[in-house]
């Protein structure tokens, strides 16, 4: 009896892939958009930004916005795949669990009463995290207050806080001027313009740890995504591995959509993506989602800028506007309902 | 396997709103098979996944070797436990070996990956329960009895000192009831400890040195198959009066 493709090979297989797409997907990026640069013009002289525009469009405009794609939707991806293994749902994603009702009911508020200081680079950011990660905790505590962390109940109590809080959303919008309400509106669509260097090293510094403990988790991942009752029997402490699990997901989420707004369907399309190719293995599926969601949003910035240029899509409408074929695409396949 | 590889709990007892469990005690040495036997709901599985340290006791302790079962690190318990549960999981998307690989997953180095002694491992644990050919199938799409199959060649894989089987014959062909029990005296005769959960009284009967007759949490009565299967306390136990009437599972 041959061994069959070992989940090594086919993790080495999917990120060879996936980092050559995120590659390929960072070289084009910071070269197209409203006015195509040529890499040439752009290394002439790469330092003197007032006398070289090509220079100072490649890195002081499109570089950190590419770059910016690249963190949230690797981040996004990982996210999602977590989420989808220990609720054990495949449509879950890294928003199942209210963190955009709590992100953009915080960012909402600092854009209706604080409009001076939602500017700011690091206020409405500030005010999203903070509303998510307080959402992530109150699903946390609900759950554990009504009979612990299986995955339906977090999914109750994350869909009873996304109506509650969705509601509040509302009311602060209602009682928002013109101005505001389109600020708000335009920051639940996403948007990747405000992208910096320091943004992105906070971005960076604040993500890259919850990565390398995320991908360690592959092997808890399968057994959890098999039930609480098949982990525990191998030794995991399923409660435990779940809240554990989901916290650090909800960082990584509440940090994406702090600095990018809810960017949707990057963490259900991006691992079902990686599923086809390499299998259900989460050693395989997770760091295939976190370099495969970092290509596919960087690719998703390059059409959304050139899609119909001068003019800039929202990038979650275009990420939208895949998410809804990809997911026909899926049910359509032979073997999605057997499987 | 050490000689004091024994599974030892005294005076379990276990329940949400109400208990499920009352005073359980057993012991279980190497090479022993004591089967568990009780109406629905009598609390057969309950005890098997606090033996498993699946559950914890609300009160008593369970003892493997010693120590207790929920204090064994994860590559401790998969030597010394097997478990079969009840109920197959969905496992959509994972492929038969990839099932089977998981029961070996704790014995891996922290960051490491399966190489050639476990693959064989895997080949040898699939050859035993006669599914070999099911290697590389998607788990979800097998029959019932296959996964059943599948899931006891998981709990096989690693060689443990204990197996604690939940009604394992559930949906398996006749032909393969009669495999099944010949793998399992091969597995008793070796040393290890078979803990078995079942409806099946001829296999109680064919295999089991003990047996424990669980009636609503309780202990109803326990000891050698022989004397303890008499048609009045199945009466009894299975709450009818067939067996005296010369019925038989």
């Amino acid at each position: 009896m041959s061994p069959p493709v070992t989940a090594r090979r086919r993790r080495a297989r999917i990120v060879v892939l996936s980092g050559t797409l995120l590659a390929g997907a960072l070289l084009v990026g910071p070269l197209v958009g409203a006015t195509d640069i040529d890499l040439g013009a752009v290394w002439s002289d790469p330092f003197d930004w007032a006398g070289n525009p090509a220079a100072a469009i490649f890195f002081m405009a499109r570089l950190p916005r590419v770059l910016l794609a690249a963190l949230v939707g690797g981040s996004l991806a990982l996210a999602g795949a977590t989420y989808q293994s220990l609720l054990r749902n495949p449509l879950a994603s890294p928003y199942t669990l209210g963190v955009t009702a709590g992100a953009s009911l915080m960012t909402f508020l600092v854009i209706r009463f604080l409009p001076g200081s939602g500017l700011a680079e690091f206020t409405v950011p500030g005010a999203a995290l903070a509303g998510a990660l307080a959402t992530t905790m109150l699903v946390m505590v609900l759950a554990t207050r009504t009979g612990g962390t299986p995955p339906t109940v977090l999914l109750l109590a994350g869909v009873t806080l996304n109506f509650t809080i969705g509601a509040a959303v509302l009311l602060v919008q209602y009682f928002a001027d013109y101005t505001a309400t389109a600020r708000m509106v335009r920051w639940m669509m996403g948007d990747l313009e405000g992208a910096t260097y320091r943004l992105l090293a906070v971005l960076f510094v604040a993500s890259l740890p919850v990565w390398v403990l995320l991908l360690r988790c592959g092997r808890t991942f399968n057994l959890m995504s098999l039930g609480l009752e098949e982990a525990q029997a191998h030794g995991i402490d399923a409660g435990r591995a779940t809240r554990r699990g989901l916290l650090l997901a909800s960082w990584l989420t509440g940090v994406a959509v702090a600095v990018a707004g809810p960017v949707g369907f990057v963490g259900i399309l991006v691992p079902h993506a990686v599923r086809l190719v390499g299998g259900v293995d989460y050693r395989v599926v997770l760091p295939g989602a976190l370099l495969g969601g970092a290509g596919f949003l960087v690719v998703c910035d390059v059409l959304a800028r050139v899609a119909i240029r001068p003019v800039e899509l929202p990038i979650g409408v275009l990420t939208a506007c895949l998410g809804g074929p990809f997911f026909l695409f899926l049910l359509l396949r032979r073997g999605f309902a057997r499987d | 396997m050490s000689a004091d590889a024994s599974l030892v709990a005294s005076e379990v007892t276990f329940g949400y709103d109400q208990p499920l469990l009352r005073e359980i005690s057993l012991r279980i040495e190497p090479g022993q098979c004591v089967a568990l036997i009780g109406a629905n709901g009598a609390g057969k599985t309950t005890l098997l996944r606090i033996l498993g340290g699946l559950l914890p006791p609300q009160s008593g302790s369970v003892l493997f070797a010693g120590r207790e079962v929920g204090s064994l690190s994860p590559a401790e318990r998969t030597a010394a436990l097997g478990y079969l549960p009840q109920r197959s999981p969905r496992a959509a998307g994972f492929a038969v070996h990839e099932i089977v690989l998981m029961g070996l997953y704790s014995l891996l180095p922290a960051r490491g990956w399966e190489g050639r002694t476990e693959w064989l491992a895997v080949g040898r644990a699939l050859r035993r329960v006669r599914v070999e050919h099911l290697l590389r199938r998607s788990f979800a799409t097998l029959s019932g009895g296959e996964q059943r199959r599948v899931l006891l060649a998981r709990a096989l894989v690693a060689g443990p000192a204990i197996l604690l089987l939940d009604e394992p014959l559930a949906a398996l062909d006749p032909g393969f009831v009669l495999e099944f029990t010949a793998t399992l005296a091969a597995l008793k005769a070796q040393g290890v400890a078979l803990v078995v959960s079942t409806h099946r009284l001829s296999f109680v009967e064919a295999l089991a040195d003990a047996v424990i007759v669980l009636q609503r949490g309780r202990v109803l009565d326990h000891g050698d198959p022989e004397a303890v299967l008499q048609p009045e306390l199945l009466n009894d136990a299975y709450g009818t009066d067939q067996f005296t009437a010369g019925g038989r599972a």
